[in-house]
Formats: structure tokens, sequence, C-alpha cells
């Protein structure tokens, strides 16, 4: 018999063996799997802690001056400002003595109090000071609300300066009236529109997204890379099966070590196909959305993995100190690809290492098999 | 006297494996690390990372504004946007503004919605939207000559609408607003001791000894050591198997809390996680009849342990 030909027998035989650990490989993915991605799950909903930040109390005087409607206008633009929306809470008190009462009781951290005919003085350049009583100015809460004011007064001020000088120039230039009007309109609006639609000028990105992958979804690929490493658990003692007698045997048709390791990885290779099934199927029930290339795509991980096992298998000398070995190569794994800590939050020597590690690619392979990336 | 010796014989049977004496290593190399690291420095300023495509010239003078602002925020340019989504993926950076190359441009023209900048933040990012007041505030200040000149069109007033702006944006003739704070807050740098998870990690390699030391017990009786022995003294031995497995690293893992956390509550702490493993590997002998059984259920019990330890750290 050619060495061929016993090899192919040899790769038949452990694939028919294997039939007998089915029922256990499924078994023990779903249970590996499930606490593998409950992990996941809660490390990308507290990975990064949302941040609890302090609504500050303001408080405002408005004076009764016959400009109320302008007064309104202006709070309204004030509140409307998403800065100002996700810091501040603006509160209206009917006297002065009342915003100082609120101060004192702590309930308001700034109280501002408007002079009469506030805003007409802003369009004439009067500028009549506002008073801004400040409870605590030492805090961070407080720089931050100061810097928050100090960047609408520049707002303020730059729109001022614009006008002013468009005035003066349309003056020296003996503009008419009309059009001098139209020109301090123009300036205004454009100002206008550059301070108040600044949301429209950025898209938020999210930082913690794992390349395509959400934290979520990166996460959950990590518990099936690490689901399928553990699955050697169940599929070690199909892997050590090979007794000193056979051994004996295969050594006398010229079949040693390696030829143990490659029938071994075609079967663990099975073993681990049979293993991402259910995995596959879970996620895409979870995210709704089906990728049958994923199928495909995840045999290079497979095989990866598959060469771990198998070389574990090969390299111990009893299921116990194999299983111990794949627990601790397949945490290491995990945690030098990211795929235990995000790959940023790693120590800059292991985030170096990490691109050129297995686990990297293992997580991102996987990514793409699960969500079709 | 019988019992005395059969604990003598298993202490030494257990202090006789490699793997047990690794074990004992580890939690005193872990003490030690603790004693030796470095104490760490932290400050409370809230950084902001900065990366420019464009090649106006606008960015550099953006960035000198924002440096020489006298900001509760530190801002800093980076070299390249991976490094800066890197900075706040780690939570380095509160957050992360990259600006696209024509951005300033589009900017003056009204049309940046079109080619807008990216903000990179994070669940965490909190003081995104006041950030953003700060950035936008020095845009406008950057851009504002840029701006005026393009709203008025006319280009024969360029230069006189240029020094008005110039001379009114200095004076005091325009809105501007005193700082209220009062300069007592300051980004001092505080300085704490790293904190290792240490009597987690004890905790867990307490609960792999007892096991262990269950493990060598199947392993004996499936060799027919115990042949002879009736089945409550076979009990027995169980017991003083797991228990001679338990005693050496309680008495290290004691140690080693004593010395790192300098508290009686943290020893006392080691000894009832023993006790509890100790019950709970009893538990499970009475389960577990099979050395091959406990082998494959051993790494996932340590596994589930180990993902509960890290998740408690990181939660």
């Amino acid at each position: 018999m050619t060495r061929i030909k016993l090899m192919g027998h040899l790769i038949f035989a452990d694939l028919k063996r294997l039939k007998n650990y089915i029922l256990s490989i499924i078994i023990a993915t779903l249970i590996i799997a499930t606490i593998c991605g409950m992990a996941g799950g809660v490390l990308a909903k507290n990975m990064y802690k949302t941040g609890t930040k302090e609504i500050i109390g303001i408080g405002y005087y408005l004076p009764e001056d016959g400009k109320e409607d302008m007064n309104n206008m202006g709070i309204t633009m004030l509140q409307d400002m998403e800065s100002m929306k996700s810091t501040a809470t603006l509160i209206q008190v009917p006297t002065i003595e009342a915003g100082y009462e609120l101060l004192e009781q702590e309930e308001i951290l700034y109280f501002i109090i408007v002079p009469e005919k506030f805003i007409s003085s802003i369009m004439n350049g009067t500028n009549t000071p506002l008073e801004i009583v400040v409870w605590d100015n030492s805090s961070v809460t407080s720089y931050i609300a100061n810097e928050m004011f100090m960047s609408y007064a520049k707002y303020l001020g730059l729109a001022q300066s614009s006008v002013y000088s468009t005035l003066d120039t349309a003056r020296n230039n003996n503009l008419s009236d009309e059009e001098r009007k139209a020109l301090r309109t123009t300036v205004n609006l454009t100002f206008l529109d550059r301070s108040l639609n600044k949301d429209s000028f950025f898209e938020i990105e999210d930082a913690s997204m794992q390349g395509q992958a959400s934290l979520l979804q990166h996460y959950l690929a990590s518990a099936v890379m690490l689901t399928l490493i553990f699955m050697s658990f169940v599929l070690m003692p199909h892997l050590q099966g090979y007794n000193k007698a056979l051994r004996v045997k295969l050594d006398t048709f010229n079949l040693g070590n390696l030829h143990i390791l490659i029938s071994n990885l075609i079967s663990c290779l099975a073993g681990l196909y049979i293993s991402f099934i259910p995995c596959f199927i879970g996620i895409s029930i979870i995210n709704k959305s089906f990728n049958p290339l994923g199928l495909i795509k995840i045999i290079p991980s497979l095989l990866i993995i598959g060469f771990i096992i198998s070389l574990v298998a090969v390299l111990t000398r009893s299921i116990f100190a194999a299983n111990m070995t794949t627990l601790l190569v397949g945490i290491a794994i995990a945690y030098i690809g990211g795929g235990i800590i995000p790959s940023a939050m790693l120590p800059s020597i292991i985030q170096d290492l990490s691109q050129l590690t297995p686990g990297h690619f293992l997580i991102e392979n996987i990514s793409a098999a699960l969500f079709g990336f | 006297m019988k019992l005395t010796n059969r604990f003598i014989a298993l202490e030494k049977r257990i202090l006789s494996k490699k793997m047990y004496l690794c074990l004992l290593l580890l939690i005193i190399a872990i003490t030690a690390i603790y004693q030796l690291l470095p104490a760490r420095n932290t400050s409370a300023d809230i950084k902001v990372a900065m990366y420019s495509e464009d090649t106006s010239g606008h960015y550099e003078e953006l960035v000198e504004q924002l440096e020489d602002l006298n900001s509760i925020y530190t801002f800093y340019t980076v070299d390249s946007e991976e490094e800066l989504t890197k900075d706040v993926g780690s939570g380095y950076a509160q957050c992360g503004y990259v600006i696209p190359e024509g951005f300033f441009q589009s900017y003056v023209e009204g049309s940046a919605w079109e080619n807008p900048m990216k903000l990179y933040i994070t669940p965490s990012s909190t003081f995104y939207s006041v950030i953003n007041e700060t950035v936008f505030s020095s845009i406008l200040s950057v851009c504002a000559q840029d701006l005026l000149l393009y709203s008025v069109s006319t280009p024969s007033f360029n230069r006189e609408l240029a020094e008005g702006l110039e001379y009114y944006r200095n004076s005091q003739d325009v809105f501007t607003i005193a700082d209220t704070t009062s300069g007592e807050f300051t980004f001092e740098n505080m300085v704490y001791h790293i904190k290792l998870p240490i009597m987690e990690i004890v905790s867990i390699l307490i609960l792999f000894s007892a096991l262990l030391g269950l493990l060598l017990h199947l392993h004996d009786r499936e060799r027919k050591i115990y042949v002879a022995l009736p089945d409550r003294e076979l009990s027995q031995v169980k017991a003083i198997s797991i228990f001679t497995a338990l005693v050496p690293i309680t008495i290290i893992g004691m140690l080693s809390m004593a010395i790192s956390y300098e508290k009686l509550l943290y020893p006392i702490f080691v000894l009832i996680v023993s006790a509890i493993c100790y019950l709970l590997v009893i538990l499970l002998s009475l389960i577990i009849k099979k050395s091959s059984h406990l082998e494959k259920l051993l790494p996932l019990i340590m596994l589930v342990a180990l993902i509960g330890v890290f998740i408690k750290t990181i939660i």
C-alpha cells in the first residue's frame, strides 16, 4: 500500500471517529458560545462607561423693558444650542432676589442678570454689560460653563465687529441707506448661519468602532473565536486518541507525527466547522441578517484555529495539559488580538504586536464571515 | 495519627507537582510586581486631538489660537487620523477633530455641510458638545476676515473691511465677556498606585488548586491506590486531598494580601474564599467520579471564573 493511500485511510478513519463527537461539539458550542457571548455583550456595554455629566443650573432674570419679544428670542436661541441643551438648564427667575436665593440654595451655579434694553444695546453697539453672578468659580463645572459663555461671546463679538466694519465701509463709500441695510443683513445672516448651524458642519464618528465592526459585533466575533479555540476541550480526546500500539503500527508504514498532525488538522477542521454552524445561525438571528458567503469566508480562520489545536494536541502528553495549554493560548491570542480589551486600550508594545498576531486576523475574519463586511 | 500522616504524605505529594509550585510562585511574583510598580500620574485636564488634511494655512492659525486659549481643554495635534482614533478610542482624548481638505474654504462659502469635519467620540465622551463651541468659535475667529469679504463680495472694499474688522475685534466696542473663573482650579497631576486585581487572581488560583487536589485524588483512585480502603475512609482521603491542595496556596495568598494591602481584612477574605472553594469542590466531587470528566470540565470552570473576574474588574 502506498504511503499516500495509507494517509488517506488514516484521515478517513479519523473523520469516521469524529461522528461520535458531533453531539458533544454542539452542546459544548452552545455552552461556551453562550458564556463568551454574554461576557462579550457585558463588556461591549461597559468598556466605555457612558459619561455622567452634571447638568448645570443657570438662572436668568429678564427685565420688563418693553423688549420682552427680543429678549425671549435671544433666550430661545441660546436654549436651542446643542451645547446648552446638553450642559445646562436655563431657569427664569421673576426677581433678582429670587435668583440670589437659588444661588444660595445651590439650585443654580450661574445667575445672569440681563440689563434693560440689552438686545437693542447689542444692535446699536452700546453693549450694556451683562452681570453674571457665579456661585463657585473654581470647580471643573464652572470652568466648562465659563468656557461655553466665552465661546458664545466670541461669536457675538466677531459678528458685531464684522457688522460695524461693513457699516463703516459702506458709509465711507457713500452707499445709500438701502444698500447699507442690505449689506448689514447679508453679513448678519452669514455670521448667524456659521454660528448657529455648526452642527451640520461636522459628522460624528464612533471611535469605539473596531474597523467596520461595532464594539458589540467585535466582541461577538471574539466570543466565536474563543468558542472555536475552546472546542479543543471536546476535540482533544479525539485528537490525542493515538495510543502507543497505533503509533508503532503507523510508524511501520513510515507515518509519523507530521502525518498525525495533518490528519488531526483535517478532522479538527471538520469539528470546528460543525461548531461554527450554530454560532453562525445564532448570530444571524441576533443580527437579523443572513450572509451565506460567511460559511466560506470562515475557512481561513478554521484552518488557523485547527492548526493551533492540532499542534497543542501533538506537543502535549495528556488531555489535561492540552486543555490547560489551549485555555492559556486562547486567552493570550484573544488579549493580544484586541478581543478582550479593544486594541486602542492595550499597552503600546502589545498594540504594535497586535497587527501581526493571529488573534487580530481571526477576529477580523470572523467579523467578516458573521456580519458580511 | 493516621490522619496526620495522610495529611503530611498528601502535602508532600502536592508540593512535588511542578504545576502547583508554579501557582505558588505566580502569587509571589504578582505580589512582588505590585510592590515594585511605579506610582502613576494622571492629569485632570480634558484632552482634545486635532488632525487636518487642509492645506490652506487656516489650520495652523486655528491650532495656535486653541493652544493659546486659557482653556480647561488641552488641544493637541496628531500626525494621522489613525493616531487620533486610537487616542479617542483608548480614552486618552475626550474627542478628536479631523478637518478634511478644503474645509475652511467650504466653511467660508457656506457649503461645509458638503465637506464636513469628522468628530470622533466614544460613549464616554461627555463634553464634546461644549468643546464644539470652543472649536467652532475659534474657527469663526480664524475665518472671520474671509467670511466678511465673501459676504460683502465687493473686492474694492476688501482692504477697508479687513482693517475695520481688525480694529473692532480688538476694541472695547464689541461684546466681550470677562473670564469668570478664579484660576484656583489647577490641573495638578494626581499620583496614585496602579491597582492590580490581586485578590481576584488569588481567588482563581485557590479555586484551581482545590480542583487540582480533586483531580489528583481521582487519578489515585483510578490507579487503584485506595482499593483496600472502605468507603468512609475513602471520603476522608478525598477531603484531605482537597484540603492539602488548599493549605499552601491559602497561606501564601494570605501573606500576599497582607503585604499588598497592609490590612487584616484581606487575609481573612482569602481564608473565606478558600473555605468556599473547599465546599464547592467537595460538592463537585459528589457529581464527578472520573478524572477524565474533571479534565474536560476544569478548563471550562476556569474560563467562567476568569470571565467573571475580568467583567468584575471592568465594571
